[in-house]
């Protein structure tokens, strides 16, 4: 008897010893090499392009200081340089597209989740996620050929009479920018107002019900109303996308380098920085025209990294707050 | 709120079948169900229901998980239906008026017949003031001379007013469980409905919360029917004027809540409520 135990005993004793620690050598290193390609790839490429861009624009940032961000003047020939039109272009197209596209996606989110039938529920949400993969280029391609012509015809003759230097608007313009944008952000507003639709608990909507509220005001009070902060934060997410597209706002924007006339010339031919970015790249020659450019490129990933970084903070933010209930 | 909906039919006082004998002797009904069915889709979950209920009593609604307790609590004041698939038949007499019939609206039959749910739902997005006002918002009333004496004298109704009125801008969220149901119940009586029902109103809540909120529901007996499920049974014995016992979606037994459980009629009630199932 003795004898088996001391038997068993070496035996347990000989595998902690030896094998339970043990590991292959892929388990080694397969997992640090994961964290490694996992972690550090998005890390060293963002901060390559990060280097990249304050690398190259470093020539303008010292020439022209803050002076670039006021002056309007847009000059490659006496190599002077000033983009306040194009940040003008960029917040001004940005902000109205917001201003048109939150309301309806609102409205849309709403039908979409309150009122569409759960059958054809899937088909509003995949023809919207549909909207959402359409190539920048086939919003551009509709605004020069449907929209403009569009508004030409139907809409600046009649506001021309309120406003009479529309009249002569030729089409493109940072206004056309705005609707061609407001369409493109529609669908990712939707998508994120909806997935924030889905955390109001049902015993809301009931508790609403329950007080005498008809649909319209359970929707209102207590869908709409405990999303607001999930609205904030799709609004936010909208506008990075808004702030940086370039290829549709390019075909409508008009390409304008002229400082904007008024405060609201929003009828006119306009620039963003994206716009002038794909316009101008491939010409630019000296190097403090390429710098100003890299600069240009610089701010414009700075104003949509804030943009997007605060808006994912606040969708977080959300889940963490909502994850209780 | 006025009467004026109720002349429409003839009393129906009920000859209420056996099974609610002893209710209404000195008294007469509040809500009365009538050969109420309720179905989810296909399937039946209340079979054939007739009950009536007194005014200012506490109506305590017994049976195990899944009886259909919570489903005939919310056929009373036509929430039932919001879910998907779901169907009544039957009639469910509100002072004489079936509120399941065609002309009425179920968004002014929920006015008149309070809510509580089983877990505390404060609007998340609104202070305890706003609250306790929501009901009332709804209808249109937007006076603060009008709303502030109610928002007081209702957060004191449910013994809250003490411990919030220097914060009614914080968020409802904010309180405890407790403290939360109670802003419910006053959220629900704030319109002055003429019944409550509340379903399963302590379940989320601790021993001492749950005693508050018991010791509440006795003192609103005095101005409302209450209708309250409960899993509990000490609960539905310690608060309740009847009780009605569910097994099945069948109710089973229905009188004076003494009575069920000292002498229950139906061996059923017997065994549930000496603990043999359930």
């Amino acid at each position: 008897m003795a004898n088996e135990k001391n038997t068993a005993n070496s035996l347990l004793n000989s595998l902690a010893s030896s094998d339970l620690s043990a590991k292959s050598l892929a388990d080694k290193w397969f997992a640090p090499a994961m964290y490694l390609l996992g972690a550090g790839i998005p890390l060293v490429l963002s901060f390559l392009y990060l280097f990249t861009l304050i690398k190259e624009s470093w020539l303008a940032i010292t020439a022209f200081g803050l002076r670039l961000f006021t002056q309007t003047s847009w000059d490659p020939i006496q190599n002077n340089y000033g983009v306040f039109t194009f940040i003008y272009g960029t917040l001004v197209t940005s902000f109205i597209a917001i201003i048109i596209s939150l309301p309806l996606g609102i409205m849309v989110a709403t039908f979409v989740y309150e009122y569409v039938p759960p059958n054809l529920r899937v088909t509003v949400r995949n023809s919207l996620d549909l909207l959402a993969g359409i190539p920048s280029v086939i919003y551009g391609l509709w605004g020069i050929f449907v929209l403009i012509p569009f508004l030409k015809r139907s809409v600046y003759p009649g506001l021309g009479v309120v406003f009479p230097p529309v009249q002569s608007a030729i089409g493109n313009s940072i206004f056309s920018a705005s609707i061609v944008l407001s369409i493109m952000i529609m669908p990712i507003l939707v998508s994120i107002i909806v997935e924030g639709f889905d955390t109001v608990p049902q015993s809301l909507r009931e508790a609403m019900y329950g007080l005498g509220a008809t649909r319209w005001e359970v929707t209102k009070h207590v869908v709409v109303g405990t999303t607001k902060p999930t609205i904030a934060a799709a609004t936010l997410l909208a506008l990075g996308r808004a702030l940086g597209e370039t290829m549709a706002v390019t075909m409508v924007i008009g390409n304008s380098n002229n400082p904007p006339s008024s405060f609201f010339a929003i009828f006119e031919p306009g620039q963003t920085i994206s716009s002038l970015l794909a316009n101008e790249f491939s010409e630019a020659s000296g190097a403090l025209y390429l710098s100003t450019l890299f600069e240009l490129a610089l701010v414009l990933l700075v104003l949509t990294s804030i943009v997007n970084i605060l808006g994912i903070l606040i969708v977080k933010r959300l889940k963490q707050s909502y994850g209780g209930q | 709120m006025s009467q004026d909906t109720t002349t429409a039919s003839k009393p129906q006082l009920q000859k209420t079948n056996s099974i609610s004998s002893g209710i209404l002797e000195n008294g007469s009904a509040k809500v009365v169900i009538e050969h109420l069915n309720a179905f989810y889709g296909t399937k039946q979950v209340l079979h054939d229901i007739n009950m009536a209920i007194r005014d200012k009593t506490v109506t305590a609604i017994i049976g195990p998980s899944g009886c259909g307790k919570s489903t005939l609590l919310r056929t009373i004041n036509r929430l039932h239906e919001l879910k998907r698939n779901a169907r009544v038949e039957g009639r469910v007499l509100l002072d004489n008026r079936d509120i399941y019939a065609p002309d009425v609206n179920p968004v002014v039959v929920r006015r008149r017949i309070g809510m509580v749910f089983q877990k505390p739902n404060p609007f998340p997005n609104m202070s305890i003031y706003d609250n306790v006002i929501a009901g009332l918002k709804l209808q249109g009333i937007r006076d603060k001379a009008i709303l502030d004496p109610i928002v007081e004298r209702t957060l004191k109704v449910v013994g809250l007013w003490d411990e919030v009125k220097d914060d009614l801008k914080r968020r409802g969220t904010e309180l405890s469980g407790g403290q939360q149901q109670r802003l419910c119940i006053a959220r629900a009586i704030a319109v002055e409905p003429e019944v409550v029902l509340m379903d399963e109103p302590t379940a989320s809540l601790d021993p001492a919360a749950t005693a508050i909120i018991e010791d509440l529901i006795r003192d609103l007996r005095k101005q409302y029917a209450l209708i309250v499920v409960t899993h509990n049974m000490q609960q539905a014995a310690r608060v309740s004027d009847h009780t009605a016992f569910l097994f099945n979606g069948k109710l089973i037994e229905y009188g004076p809540t003494r009575r069920v459980f000292e002498k229950p009629e139906q061996s059923l009630t017997e065994q549930y409520i000496t603990g043999r199932f359930g």
